[in-house]
């Protein structure tokens, strides 16, 4: 079976799985999903950059806040529409990537993890001091969940987490074809060696920044669902825990898999909600949760089944992919100096 | 006519059958325990307030054996960190949807009381928060779901603003913490300082967390007689510990609300919090038989004093029991948090009375800090007694003047 | 005049402060290539052990020793038993130790409460030193003077030793190191508990500035970060000047342009980022 098959197979059972959840859960256990669902689509985002790119970011929530505020601002301000509020706070977190991409993807390894967690601070810094616009550090509630089209309502939480969900699959969907296409593999292909890529007569530079600007657009959807989902943008959006723990999330389900961010979501999310009620030192569990991760699955949960199941056979996947790529580029470069049908 | 009576006789044999059953369902209430959601913060940089304000609940709850109005009371104790409100929001809802809690009471921080404050209004559940002070949540956006058994920022700032200039003080640098309960603390005094004729000469709003005050502290004024300040926490520890490095203690006079010298970092402060004088609605060493009683009790329970936030936990607690003793175990949405306000209790701190905006009407202790038995202490050397949370002024006076947060920057003019 | 003089000698302090609290994560960071994010949780123990050593003994020198203990034990356990697993693959590092920093942080709650504290400097180093009128802390003279003698000392340290030069070679070339027989993982055991140790120190040094808290952890560490990033990674010369660069637009700004505070510390690295992708004197990862 095709890995393609395979990964349309997957998808649809869970879309079936998302079908059935809301007869068996309690709105409790739904609104966790739906959380888990919003947080995987901002690992979604960091997955991009860490698993296509190589380069491992503590500052997504930079695009996830700015995301959640320019919702809330636009709702306040311009009154009623939801649909060019949701717009507006996708198109703040582009036009943020657009801004913070050239000055960001110049660094790479940690200086590049530092200089997205500045972005952070300063943005967590101007949410903090700049009252008139974001209401200091009470942020902005109040946020109602809109009507999207006449007659139906967000504001149950089974509506919203329907809502999610679609927002989730399409996200899903379009990574995929995303990542398969040729532009994906020409990420892959900057992570294996830039130097060669470059080579290759690739324009790296611009390759890497259009990724960094969907990544932003990936983090901002995250931001404007959770904006409606608490209904309350805060400085706190911005802070070091939310990244960090986008980062965990991909690194616990497998950086460079398509279902890696929401396998790390999940778990992540139900271990903080159970620990949580048991202890009030939940803290220590979830530092032993990064602590574990990093010694016993340090290819994510994914990556180590998937090595489990077939010993070898991902790393010449991978090598096979690689290779194929780079014979792609060589044919596309060379064609005009290798005779292409030797038979004429 | 025939069938009028049919009818009626079957309304009347459904109605026998039917009594029972609301009897029973009504006893069923009675013996299930009333179920409190308490939220608090145990990470993060509230944890210390998080773990007395527990503590302090914990030890009423004990004396009254979990009890009030012929119910059991069942309290889940829940961390909500610190800041970050996501987190606050998640929680309430746990405890709504999955625990079904009558009653949600605690809350450190201000931005999770208001996202909270929407919650509440919307589920209709009570909302008795311990400590978060802003202005506005029993002010301009008050609801009726709302009871604040703690303080107002603004609230006890007003009486030591009159206090000050009556004490010959004149001309003041207003400092604090760059965020809202800054600007409403610090506020307060400054408002009630000018209006008797006083003069600000000055404004400094360092960051919240700031590590190094010496750039701020070599900017003072020094025409100033008094510095007018709201810190809390670690801030406050060494807020308090620099201006006395700094040569100005005994200089310029520092005065401010309780935080800066609270009783859990005082010790440490020692000789640079001599003669710092703060406001509070709390005092340890109050000479009254509720507060003996108190101090006595929690230092045999948790092996040292009380403080503020634990007697504030206290407090939500008691509270909480006296309103479910008069409304006999019933929890009625809005008519239970009506009953909240009108109580009269009798605090540690004082008689506690509420206004119809929720907020509080207490005593306002001026303190100031002394060595008293070798140990460093708030002394209580002035006590105004039922402050409203708006001072002289009426409610809707108060109101439409600007908010502290408006006026932040427009005071020395 | 007198602005300017106590603002630079504010900035001075500030920056040999931020020298003391950076200098054990660029040392370990120097050799070893991992960014400690526990970097901040040796603080935090080093303060606190400080603290419970100094009840106990009631001076401020067996204080300090035994918070150098207590932070050196930490991380002698973090690189022996955990880094060491997964040497060479930064992310997992930097994972790992983000990890124990929750961990680190929530046991010091447990064993010694949440209440802010400071270590009680001793009676000689408080009060304030008259300068011809300007009147200066005692204490803050005291750490600039510790922090340029642990400058040079680290310093003469790496350049002028036997034990600097295995060190250099250590960085250089490991393999090399190897072959010419350095016990490397013993020299790296070694440097990583004495980085640790230093951070411990900076912990009781720093105790009358910053003091401990919950949380203290990562605010150490956000701004270790930003003064190694800004200096150059790996470098101790970049170190000492990033500290003086950082304490500078951060003391500087605050005093000048209040209304920025915010952003005196984050706003000025993201940019000597941007132009200078690995900091002001860093070598090339």
């Amino acid at each position: 079976m095709s890995s393609k098959i395979k990964t349309v197979i997957f998808l649809l059972s869970l879309v079936a799985a998302f079908a059935l959840l809301p007869f068996i859960l309690s709105t409790y256990r739904l609104g966790l999903v739906t959380s888990a669902l919003i947080l995987a689509i901002l690992a979604m985002s960091a997955n991009l950059l860490l698993g296509y790119l190589g380069l491992a970011s503590v500052g997504q929530a930079a695009f996830f806040g700015v995301a959640a505020y320019a919702v809330a601002i636009f709702t306040r301000s311009v009154d009623g529409a939801a649909w060019s509020a949701i717009g507006m706070g996708l198109m703040t977190a582009v036009a943020a990537g657009v801004l913070f991409g050239p000055l960001a993807i110049r660094t790479r390894d940690i200086f590049f993890l530092v200089i997205m967690l500045a972005f952070c601070q300063i943005l967590y810094g101007v949410a903090y001091s700049w009252r008139t616009i974001t209401g200091g550090d009470d942020g902005l509630p109040g946020l109602v969940r809109p009507e999207l089209i006449a007659g139906i309502s967000l504001d149950s939480p089974l509506a919203y987490y329907i809502f999610v969900v679609i927002v989730f699959l399409l996200i899903t969907g379009a990574f995929w074809m995303l990542v398969n296409s040729p532009f994906g593999l020409v990420l892959k292909g900057i992570k294996d060696s830039e130097v060669r890529m470059r080579a290759l007569g690739y324009n790296v530079w611009l390759y890497k920044y259009l990724a960094f600007i969907i990544s932003a657009f990936i983090g901002g959807t995250a931001g404007v669902l959770h904006a409606y989902f608490y209904g309350c943008p805060n400085p706190a959006d911005f802070s070091l825990i939310h990244s960090s723990s986008a980062l965990l999330m991909v690194i616990l389900g497998g950086p460079g898999t398509l279902f890696g961010p929401l396998v790390g979501s999940l778990i992540i999310v139900f271990v903080r909600d159970i620990v949580s009620s048991i202890t009030d030192r939940w803290l220590i569990v979830l530092g032993l949760a990064y602590v574990c991760t990093v010694l016993f699955f340090p290819d994510g949960f994914l990556g180590t089944i998937g090595k489990w199941r077939e010993p070898r056979i991902s790393d010449v996947k991978d090598q096979a992919a690689a290779s194929t790529n780079t014979l792609l580029e060589a044919q596309s470069t060379a064609e005009t100096l290798l005779p292409t049908n030797p038979g004429e | 006519m025939k069938k009028v009576f049919l009818v009626s006789t079957m309304l009347a044999l459904l109605a026998l059958i039917c009594a029972p059953l609301l009897g029973i369902q009504a006893v069923a209430q009675a013996s299930e325990p009333v179920k409190v959601g308490y939220m608090i913060s145990l990470s993060g940089v509230y944890t210390a307030l998080g773990i007395d304000l527990r503590d302090g609940f914990n030890l009423y709850m004990d004396e009254i054996g979990n009890k009030a109005g012929g119910r059991e009371i069942k309290v889940f104790v829940e961390d909500k960190g610190s800041n970050d409100v996501s987190r606050a929001l998640d929680i309430a809802k746990k405890l709504f949807e999955k625990e079904h809690v009558d009653i949600l009471a605690g809350i450190v921080g201000t931005g999770s009381a208001y996202a909270l404050a929407e919650f509440v209004q919307k589920h209709k559940i009570p909302f008795v928060i311990s400590n978060a002070g802003a202005d506005d949540l029993t002010q301009r956006k008050n609801n009726p779901y709302i009871v604040r058994p703690a303080f107002v920022n603004s609230g006890g700032s007003h009486p030591l603003g009159e206090w000050l200039y009556d004490k010959g003080y004149r001309n003041a640098v207003l400092m604090g913490a760059d965020y809202a309960a800054g600007y409403e603390h610090v506020g307060g005094i400054a408002r009630t300082f000018k209006q008797k004729g006083g003069k600000v000469v000055q404004e400094i709003w360092p960051p919240l967390g700031t590590k190094d005050y010496a750039p701020y502290l070599a900017k003072i004024d020094r025409k100033a007689d008094v510095v007018m300040v709201f810190f809390a926490g670690a801030d406050a520890l060494r807020f308090v510990k620099q201006y006395a490095d700094y040569g100005l203690k005994g200089k310029v006079a520092l005065v401010g609300k309780g935080y800066l010298v609270d009783d859990n970092i005082l010790e440490k402060q020692a000789d640079s919090a001599e003669g710092v004088i703060t406001e509070s609605h709390y005092c340890l060493l109050l000479d009254t038989p509720d507060n003996n009683k108190f101090k006595q009790a929690y230092t045999k329970k948790y092996g040292h004093p009380p403080t503020l936030y634990s007697e504030q936990g206290y407090l939500t607690a008691k509270l909480i029991a006296e309103a479910l003793e008069k409304t006999k175990g019933e929890v009625k949405g809005e008519e239970f948090v009506k009953v909240m306000r009108s109580l009269e209790l009798k605090a540690p701190r004082g008689l506690v009375k509420f206004d119809t905006y929720g907020g509080t009407n207490q005593n306002s202790y001026i303190r100031e800090v002394k060595k008293v038995d070798g140990k460093w202490q708030n002394v209580p050397i002035k006590t105004y007694t039922g402050v409203s949370q708006f001072w002289t002024w009426s409610p809707e006076e108060f109101m439409k003047l600007p908010s502290y947060s408006d006026m932040k920057g427009k005071w020395t003019e | 005049m007198e602005f300017w003089i106590i603002q630079s000698l504010n900035a001075l302090s500030f920056a040999m402060l931020l020298f003391l609290l950076c200098a054990g994560l660029s040392l370990i960071f120097g050799l070893m290539n991992i960014l400690n994010l526990a970097h901040g949780s040796c603080y935090l123990i080093g303060a606190y052990a400080a603290l419970s050593v100094y009840t106990w003994s009631n001076n401020f020198f067996v204080g300090l020793i035994g918070g150098a203990v207590a932070a050196g034990a930490v991380g002698f356990v973090l690189q022996r038993f955990l880094l060491q697993r997964i040497y060479g693959r930064r992310l997992l590092q930097v994972l790992l130790t983000f990890g124990c920093m929750f961990i680190i942080g929530d046991v010091a709650i447990i064993i010694w409460g949440a209440d802010p504290t400071t270590l009680e400097k001793p009676a000689f180093l408080s009060g304030a030193l008259d300068l011809g009128g300007i009147f200066f802390p005692k204490y803050r003279l005291f750490v600039i003077a510790v922090g340029i003698a642990i400058g040079i000392g680290l310093w003469l340290f790496q350049e002028k030793t036997k034990w600097g030069a295995i060190l250099r070679a250590g960085v250089d070339d490991e393999q090399m190191a190897r072959a010419v027989g350095i016990n490397v993982p013993l020299l790296f055991t070694t440097v990583f508990v004495v980085g640790a140790a230093l951070t411990g120190i900076s912990g009781v040094l720093g105790g009358p500035f910053v003091g401990v808290y919950p949380g203290v952890d990562l605010d150490v560490l956000l701004l270790a970060v930003v003064v190694i990033i800004v200096g150059g990674l790996g470098s101790m010369k970049g170190a000492f000047f990033g500290s003086i660069i950082v304490a500078s637009l951060d003391n500087f700004g605050k005093a000048l342009f209040p209304e920025l505070a915010m952003f005196t510390v984050f706003a000025p690295m993201a940019i000597i980022l941007a132009l200078k992708p690995t900091g002001l004197w860093g070598r090339v990862l």
